[in-house]
């Protein structure tokens, strides 16, 4: 190579650099939101109907309404989108009515039809919605979303190209017709098919019978699926403003259940246009809550933008909101208190108490509808026996473990339903709880009679967590606590979130954390979880008798009744003890004084649409904080 | 000079495919799939979640798929970040990491050639000895303590900068330092071990014969012979630099590469996973290129081969 050009390229490479720096530095910073808050992580999607966690939810919650909404407060279903409604005497039908003045944010009025589009669109199959079993309290929505149908069954077929003229993403066009048969045939329920073969339909539609087969291409007997049809499923839109819901059986919580994001609408112009996931792009998303989506930046920040349609606009208070994404919960700790955030759900739990202690107007952990336990694998010798269990569970003594680790308030916990559920016969304060206290003289009485005194005999028993410092620290407590009280040796094993999970789903475990936080407000959503083959169950437990009380206060109509039923079951869970109780949790918000209408509530759900700021406070408040 | 091109970048496509195969064969053979929730997905839900994402086939048939589907250029959708494309995240996590990557690059660059001048010049001195230290320091501390440091310092006990966060100049000066120190440091000391090697051969001595002054010789001479072992260093250096770093983005909020990278291993996101494997893979491969290329134009001695 000549030297000048060897000199030009590295006059070329300087030149390089300095263009690279350049456009490294130049930013345009955005202005600041009216209220920013730390969302500690990335949401899964702004579609409510595949979502499933908390972090979605506060997105979702902004962004769309339901019919109902929820008390910030108390929780209570207030109307929504539904101005009213009225339940039948079986409790099986309710009837909304749709406010007139409901509109989604591109102006366009808002309807039953809406609803009830919605609503099919969540249980389809091809939505693949995660949390569509919200709705199979709705009379057929559970075999509309399995696919499994009858002979004699009114079915719909949905044909692969979308009726003529109609939006690129629309749904194909329905055929109707009745079931007659199906090869190969649909497996026993209770028979999982590893693979899903390719199956052919028969069903007659005006007296004649034609064959189709889901999955075969654009020719003849070509098809997406064959489903129930759904004119069968209890989600019916009887005008523009009538929605009608049937429901299977009597569920005394499913008015709150349809202030649920699963439950909510989505724009119907909007998805057929573009399908998904392109329809929630900031620029085609329409939606119906009190926000607007206005920027989207990954792993960033979410901006959100009061609505200029939704109807109750006069109460939103504030007119931009920034969520950040943020993990860490110490560099959310550390914006919070360098005054650049004004909520942080959570904080770092090495610091809680000296942080409960120096901010105590703004750090009030409130009981939380969150119970943390352990599970145990029944099916595993020795814990498949019920009195190593007892043993096991009165030789822990809870109440160290809320005090050394978990340090914000907890309740140390003696059954499963956490003591927040008024009217609920259940837990009310430790002393009084189900299974027994801690008693390490019992406890080794017990082990001895199971045959293994002094713990003599007794193989090492594995204890699984995910990785997390928290529970590293209560399952080397446990640990210790059975070695001394039981002379068990335990043996603390952690494995990352989702071999954890992975383990504990397929019964490859003996002893393991787990953790559970209530969908809706009500027992049921914890006890629902050990029923035979439940798929939370995860310990191999199985009781007939419990099995029958939990189906029979699903279909109990009188809501006193209903509770003593729950808590019957309960009693039999916390006598078998397939889990060991640990603590219930609490929510550790982190507020500046002056936002208002953020309230510690049993569901950590804090609608965004509520909140306001005081300028006033806010500046007299900084002016403190500055001279502190 | 084509054909070594020609030849380096079939060896670069099959490097690719040999990392695709491997990253397919051990992110399936580990324990645990995308699609192991907290709260197991009944049976038929999680088909209807496999068949979206085309993971009901056998091993076999999903190779298949997927090798076909990447080598369009398409890498899939995300199964964890259902809204966004492996193609979208990387288009907006890439520009991010890249910014605090060069930024970061340029400290390390500015601050390791310096100190390691110096630190040749001035050998076995106060000033040696003490740049030394801090770069050794620098390479053995790990980067969260260096980050938790330098917010302690510079954010509470001296507020020059924010907290955290990624949208303004301001925001990236703290976190691009803590990210170039251990490169700093590196430089610092292969730039000095380079200078000690040169200054002591002939042509070096025959310049100070000639009467030029000490900053002719170094910059002119010394620092060019130098530069051999850094250049070598920095290729595979600037490629991690530039994929962004784990640690760094998460204490300070940056949403750049480094924490996907690690998250959709965790979260079992099989293709955002592969997708960041592939664009790590060839950035490393096209970075070493530029390098051997650099390495004729630095020293007339190297011919490609």
């Amino acid at each position: 190579m000549p030297p000048f050009a060897r000199n030009l390229v590295v006059w070329l490479i300087l030149a390089m650099c300095v263009a690279a720096t350049v456009w490294a530095v130049s930013f345009r910073p955005t202005p600041k939101a009216d209220f920013t808050f730390v969302n500690s992580a990335e949401i899964q999607s702004v579609d409510p109907a595949v979502i499933t966690g908390q972090v979605e939810g506060r997105i979702s919650d902004a962004l769309f309404e339901g019919l109902t909404s929820w008390d910030p407060k108390t929780l209570a279903p207030r109307p929504g989108m539904a101005e009213s409604w009225t339940i039948s005497e079986d409790k099986l039908t309710y009837t909304f009515k749709i406010r007139p003045d409901a509109k989604w944010s591109d102006g366009s009025p808002l309807t039953a039809h809406d609803f009830e589009w919605s609503h099919r669109r969540t249980l389809d199959p091809q939505t693949a919605s995660e949390y569509v079993y919200q709705l199979f309290y709705v009379k057929n929505a559970e075999k509309y979303a399995s696919g499994r149908v009858e002979a004699g069954d009114r079915v719909e077929i949905e044909l692969n190209t979308p009726p003529r003229g109609g939006p690129l993403h629309a749904r194909g066009e329905v055929l109707k017709g009745k079931f007659v048969s199906v090869t190969p045939p649909f497996p026993k329920a209770d028979e999982p098919e590893k693979k899903a073969p390719k199956r052919v339909y028969i069903v007659e539609i005006d007296g004649h019978r034609r064959s189709f087969e889901p999955g075969k291409g654009d020719g003849d007997g070509g098809c997406k699926q064959v489903l129930l049809d759904f004119a069968e499923v209890g989600c019916h839109a009887l005008d523009d403003s009538t929605y009608e819901i049937t429901l299977g059986y009597p569920t005394a919580f499913f008015l709150s259940l349809t202030g649920m994001y699963t439950l909510y609408p989505v724009n119907r112009p909007c998805i057929d246009e573009y399908g998904f996931p392109e329809w929630t792009k900031v620029e085609y998303l329409v939606t119906n809550g009190p926000y607007r989506l206005k920027e989207r930046l990954l792993r960033e920040r979410i901006r959100l933008v009061k609505s200029d349609t939704y109807w109750d606009r006069e109460h939103v208070k504030l007119d931009t909101i920034d969520a950040l994404v943020i993990e860490s919960e110490t560099t959310a700790l550390n914006l919070y208190l360098k005054g650049e955030v004004d909520w942080i759900p959570s904080v770092p739990t090495t610091i809680v108490k000296q942080l409960i202690q120096k901010y105590s107007r703004e750090l009030t952990p409130t009981p939380y509808f969150q119970a943390y336990f352990y599970r145990i694998n029944v099916t595993r010798p020795p814990l498949d026996n019920p009195l190593v269990r007892r043993a096991l569970v009165l030789a822990l003594d809870k109440r160290a473990i809320v005090e050394s680790v978990t340090r914000a308030g907890e309740t140390p916990a003696r059954s499963l339903v956490p003591p927040v559920i008024k009217n609920y016969p259940g837990f009310t304060s430790y002393e009084s709880g189900m299974c027994g206290d801690f008693d390490p003289v019992e406890a080794q009485k017990l082990l001895a009679q199971a045959g293994y005194p002094g713990g003599r005999g007794l193989p090492k028993i594995p204890l699984l967590y995910n990785s997390d410092e928290a529970h590293k620290m209560i399952a080397e407590l446990v640990q210790r606590q059975w070695k001394e009280n039981l002379g068990i040796d335990v043996d603390p094993q952690n494995q990352e979130w989702s071999a954890y999970l992975a383990a504990q789903n397929h019964l490859d475990y003996s002893i393991c954390r787990a953790g559970w936080i209530g969908d809706y407000f009500d027992p049921a959503t914890f006890l629902g979880m050990f029923v035979t083959g439940g798929g939370n169950n995860e310990t191999g437990w199985s009781n007939a008798r419990y099995d029958e009380l939990m189906r029979n206060s699903d279909r109990e109509p009188d809501p006193t009744k209903r509770l003593r039923l729950m808590h019957d079951a309960e009693e039999i869970l916390m006598r078998e003890l397939p889990i060991i109780p640990v603590y219930f949790g609490v929510s550790k918000n982190m507020v500046k004084p002056y936002v208002h209408g953020l309230y510690g509530n049993v569901l950590d759900v804090h609608p965004l649409g509520r909140l306001s700021v005081d300028r006033d406070e806010k500046t007299e408040f900084l002016k403190s904080e500055g001279s502190r | 000079m084509i054909a070594f091109m020609f030849k380096r970048l079939l060896w670069i496509a099959l490097t690719l495919w040999v990392v695709f195969t491997i990253t397919f064969a051990l992110m399936r053979s580990v324990k645990g799939g995308p699609f192991d929730r907290e709260r197991p997905m009944a049976p038929q839900v999680k088909k209807n979640m496999e068949r979206r994402y085309h993971m009901d086939g056998t091993w076999l048939e999903q190779y298949g798929y997927e090798l076909g589907r990447d080598l369009t250029g398409d890498l899939g959708f995300s199964t964890r970040l259902e809204d966004y494309s492996v193609n979208e995240i990387i288009a907006d996590g890439l520009p991010k990491s890249f910014t605090l990557g060069i930024l970061a690059m340029m400290f390390a660059m500015s601050l390791g050639f310096t100190a390691g001048v110096i630190s040749a010049i001035r050998r076995g001195t106060l000033l040696d000895f003490t740049l030394m230290s801090f770069a050794t320091a620098g390479i053995a501390l790990p980067s969260f303590v260096v980050a938790g440091l330098a917010i302690m310092l510079f954010v509470f006990v001296w507020p020059l900068f924010p907290v955290a966060g990624f949208g303004s100049l301001r925001q990236v000066i703290l976190p691009s330092l803590c990210l170039g120190a251990p490169y700093a440091a590196e430089i610092a000391r292969l730039v000095r071990t380079g200078m000690l090697d040169v200054m002591g051969k002939d042509y070096i001595r025959t310049a100070y014969a000639k009467g030029l002054m000490t900053p002719a010789v170094v910059f002119r001479h010394a620092l060019r012979g130098a530069l051999l072992p850094v250049v070598s260093s920095l290729g595979p250096a600037i490629a991690g630099i530039l994929t962004g770093s784990m640690v760094i983005e998460s204490i300070f909020a940056i949403p750049g590469l480094g924490y996907h990278f690690v998250q959709s291993a965790l979260q079992k996101d099989y293709t955002l996973a592969m997708g960041l494997v592939l664009l790590d893979t060839t950035l490393l491969c096209v970075m070493n290129l530029v390098v051997d290329l650099l390495y004729t134009v630095l020293d007339p001695r190297v011919k490609l081969e």
